[in-house]
């Protein structure tokens, strides 16, 4: 792939070897990394989720905190801000996915046992999922918020950030006949934290990309303590 | 037909203070309501109360139990039941089961203190919001109030006098007083340990009523500068205290607390001036009248507890009482001509009486500015000095002198902000910015004469009694300035404001001439933006007229016999003619429509009741035609000011102003216009002449007769 990128030569330069002869998207997406879910309660109880399957589509919406009012000559923006000056509102993120093939048959021979496992492992993960989504938002025993956490890393946002907030539904599902071993579910979650700053990943981003940093090394191991 | 379409970017913003705690982040909404007159001002804060952040829990309770804030609290079994009950511990009722006992002692030290306290202490320490977290707003709140925090709080503060004749005697012997009780200046505790004040109950708020409450609005328009920071300017938009605390908690689970607060102004409606002597028992009079030649005064029930007093000393006399000196109790010079000390000196203005002052409101910082004359002495310099911009300077002007002299904020804070002057006023509600402010006075040139005491002795007269007479503050003061028809509001800084009308003014009165056509420069204090309503921010146009309240004619009667008893002149008065106040060219049209009213028992000339017929008709008038403006939040617009309301092209008097931000909702002002004044073709010295129903502007108008002129007394 020969391509040239619309940039100075220096910066096209960059990102031409970055993209399309390193391959940084290639380093990024070469390993599987699967969301991780926590809660102070899940993880008291063991409880911690590994996504077996990544969801389906993960979309962020933040939207503005803008107030309209009509006056005689003309329209009103009231921009809400904080002390910076931003007037972001709250990061919501709409999960889909499914459960992919969690058909429990073992059909016979050890691969088939294997595939058999590795069903009941994403259908695991569907339930601890939905116990997640179903936890007290109050933890009953420390009597302080049971937030949630997320820990995502896509190609996109190639380093690890974790969200902490709250669901703002338990997990939506469909039992379809038409698919009877690969279930679609859904859940909306709403980050009260973001760690670190969405602003500073896309800082650190446009500093690799440009300047060819090798954004692998960049990244911190996921850990996992459930 | 469409106008272009115009679209303005605003960004509101607030701070509010409870009991020197800044609580911004937990307000859903606060709202503002201002009025001239005698009604006070009101705010209101809405609160988010999620998991209890302002609410004492259990856990609080216990919390302060296990501080050792109480002793030996002991539960009834009721109580016990109920403690355990509750939604915080029920989860742990089996773990506490067990040491269930009767007679149940939650202090360390109870009959049961090993399993009790250990089982107390761990539930303490499980709340999110525990005081026992001191780094929670609801801590901070409940150890400053417990005295567990170094703060300076509040000292004594006088309440009502009602009738503590026990003391009386005894300080009586020094003094000579009437009535005395709570002696500042003697540091004399009346109110008991605040310590020991505020009570705390599991399930009830935090908040107290007359807990100390300052909010600010951030200028919302991005393209108004502060001229002295060149940043977004900050005002002051209520000072006072809390008055009714609502605690809702719906089926939903949202907890919100709503505070309803009352202007500085509270106080004097609960604090009482006795005039008469009856407070005395007459028996201890006459035992005390042979030791204290003092009380010989007061075997009349006519003392004039008012006399060698003026205007201004009767005002400074119901908020600050009678005792005041040319030196401030920190033993600095006060500056004479900026205060209204009464005339008399020594014991000031009254040698029959001592009154004490109300709250902790700052006699040296009080303002008495005439207007006419003198042109140093306009109106823009009476605006720019009582402006609501929060200046840098704030800190050292409006430090109380009473409590102890100026701040030395900015010598310790040399690169402060406007942000850190109202983090630093907010946050001192008791000693150095108390919200109580001061006395502002606007009067016309020479209204202030020797004397005039008549307003202030009529309106005390009026109660002379045999019988306990006790009048509150704020009517008595309220009762001066309506008798001379002068407007009283509160200033957002706290400050009690005192102004003659100004329905016969110009904006550009308060701005200078130069920015009639460039609005955007000059001092923002005294800037045009600030007296016009625009078109573009007002959402829409409300104007009413009615002519249920047109007359035109007016009729007012001197009233006779009000001086009986004031020196035997009742015979003078006998025969004076009741005076008409006539708008003739509205007669063609609405006939003569009479309407008679008497100022409430202080007219003795004719000449002050052809006055007060000339005030009566003109706002009895003025409400028929009438005009409500909603529009974007513009937290510049003042009381008792004359505006331009541009799309209808009228001059109008503000009456009220109330202010609403609602977080990611609305920032709304309300400008309720009264004395509406409109364009009728008419120039006058080149700018059009706005004029009233039925009549000319600048009726001129003699206050002098509605004072009663020199040496009346």
């Amino acid at each position: 792939m020969g391509s040239t990128l619309p940039f100075g030569s220096d910066v096209g330069s960059l990102l031409n070897r970055l993209i399309f002869q390193e391959g940084v998207s290639s380093a990024n997406t070469g390993k599987r990394i699967p969301i991780l879910w926590e809660s102070p309660l899940s993880r008291r109880e063991g409880r911690s989720l590994r996504m077996a399957i990544n969801p389906k589509t993960i979309q962020f919406q933040q939207p503005k905190r803008i107030s309209t009012r009509d006056a005689m000559a003309g329209k009103i923006y009231y921009h809400w801000t904080d002390e910076r000056g931003r007037d972001n509102d709250i990061l919501t993120l709409t999960i889909n996915g499914t459960t992919g093939n969690i058909d429990p048959r073992v059909l016979g021979g050890s691969g088939a046992k294997k595939d058999a496992l590795g069903n009941l492992a994403k259908h695991l993960a569907w339930a601890k999922l939905y116990q997640l989504t179903t936890d007290p938002i109050i933890d009953p025993l420390t009597n302080s918020l049971n937030l949630a956490t997320c820990t995502i890393q896509t190609v996109l946002i190639p380093f690890p950030i974790q969200f902490e907030g709250h669901f703002s539904s338990v997990m939506g599902f469909s039992d379809d006949a038409d698919n009877p071993f690969s279930k679609s579910w859904s859940l909306s979650f709403v980050a009260r934290d973001i760690n670190p700053p969405l602003n500073t990943i896309v800082s650190l981003l446009q500093v690799a990309l440009v300047t060819g940093l090798d954004l692998a090394k960049l990244q911190k191991p996921l850990s996992f303590t459930g | 037909m469409t106008r272009r379409q115009s679209i303005s970017h605003l960004i509101p913003g607030y701070r509010v203070f409870v009991y020197g705690q800044e609580i911004t982040q937990d307000v859903l909404s606060v709202s503002v309501n201002f009025a001239t007159g005698r009604n006070l001002d009101n705010c209101q804060i809405v609160l988010s109360n999620e998991r209890d952040r302002y609410k004492m829990t259990t856990a609080d309770i216990a919390s302060l139990a296990m501080d050792g804030s109480f002793k030996d609290v002991l539960l009834g079994e009721g109580e016990e039941i109920a403690f355990l009950a509750s939604s915080f511990v029920e989860d742990r009722v089996s773990a506490l089961a067990e040491n269930m006992r009767p007679g149940w002692s939650i202090t360390p030290d109870g009959p049961n203190a090993p399993s009790t306290a250990g089982a107390l202490g761990e539930i303490a320490a499980r709340s999110e919001f525990s005081v026992k977290d001191t780094k929670s707003l609801k801590s901070k709140i409940v150890l400053t109030k417990l005295q567990k925090l170094t703060v300076t709080t509040r000292t004594p503060v006088q309440p009502p006098a009602q009738g503590r004749t026990q003391d009386i005697k005894g300080q009586a012997k020094d003094t000579g007083r009437i009535q005395d009780v709570g002696e500042a200046s003697t540091g004399e505790q009346i109110i008991g340990n605040p310590s020991q004040a505020y009570e705390f109950f599991d399930g009830r708020s935090v908040f107290h009523a007359m807990d100390p409450v300052r909010v600010f609005f951030k200028e919302p328009d991005p393209d108004v500068r502060d001229p002295d920071t060149g940043g977004i300017p900050w005002y002051y938009a209520f000072a006072g205290f809390v008055s009714t605390i609502a605690d809702a908690h719906d089926p939903k689970g949202q907890k919100v607390i709503t505070l309803g607060c009352e202007d500085v102004r509270k106080n004097l409606r609960f604090s009482m001036i006795v005039p008469n002597v009856a407070l005395y028992d007459a028996k201890e009079l006459e035992a005390l009248a042979d030791k204290i030649p003092q009380l010989q005064q007061f075997t009349s029930p006519y003392s004039n507890p008012a006399a060698g007093m003026n205007f201004t000393d009767g005002l400074t006399m119901v908020i600050f009482g009678t005792r005041l000196s040319t030196t401030n109790p920190a033993g600095s010079a006060v500056d004479t001509t900026n205060v209204p000390v009464p005339k008399s000196g020594g014991n000031q203005g009254s040698t029959q009486v001592t009154i004490s002052g109300v709250g902790r409101f700052d006699y040296t910082r009080a303002k008495i500015q005439t207007f006419g004359k003198d042109p140093s002495n306009d109106l823009m310099t009476w605006q720019n000095t009582i402006t609501n911009r929060v200046r840098l300077d704030d800190p050292t002007t409006m430090a109380n002198t009473n409590i102890g002299g100026s701040s030395a904020f900015a010598a310790t804070n040399p690169n402060f902000t406007i942000d850190d002057v109202i983090t630093h006023i907010g946050s001192d509600p008791f000693a150095q910015y108390p919200v109580e402010g001061t006395l502002w006075v606007l009067l016309p040139d020479e209204a202030n004469f020797e004397k005039n005491n008549r307003v202030l002795t009529e309106e005390l007269n009026k109660y002379i009694d045999n019988n306990l007479k006790m009048l509150d503050r704020l009517n008595l003061l309220y009762a001066l300035v309506a008798r001379v028809g002068f407007e009283m509001y509160c200033h957002p800084k706290g400050n009690i404001t005192i102004e003659f009308p100004l329905y016969d003014f110009y904006p550009t009165d308060f701005v200078p001439k130069d920015l009639m056509s460039g609005p955007q420069s000059g001092p923002a204090s005294a800037n045009l933006r600030d007296f016009i309503l625009f078109d573009d921010r007002t959402e829409s146009v409300n104007t009413t007229f009615s002519d249920q309240n047109l007359r035109t004619v007016y009729l007012s009667t001197p009233v006779l016999g009000i001086e009986l008893g004031l020196g035997g002149k009742s015979g003078q008065d006998i025969g004076l003619r009741a005076q008409a106040e006539v708008l003739v060219p509205l007669i063609p049209i609405y006939g003569i429509r009479i309407e008679r009213g008497d100022m409430d028992g202080a007219l003795v000339t004719e000449e002050a009741a052809k006055v007060w017929a000339k005030i009566a008709l003109r706002r009895l008038n003025s409400n028929a035609f009438s005009a409500s403006v909603p529009m974007a939040l513009n937290p510049r617009y003042w009381l008792n000011r004359p505006v331009l309301w541009e799309s209808c092209n009228h001059l109008g008097t503000i009456q009220k102003i109330s202010h609403t931000i609602t977080w990611a909702g609305t920032a709304q002002s309300n400008v309720t216009l009264s004395y509406m004044r409109g364009w009728k073709g008419n120039m006058e010295n080149g700018r059009p002449l706005y004029e009233p129903i039925g009549g000319k502007q600048s009726t001129p108008l003699n206050y002098r007769d509605l004072f009663y002129g020199v040496g009346t007394v």
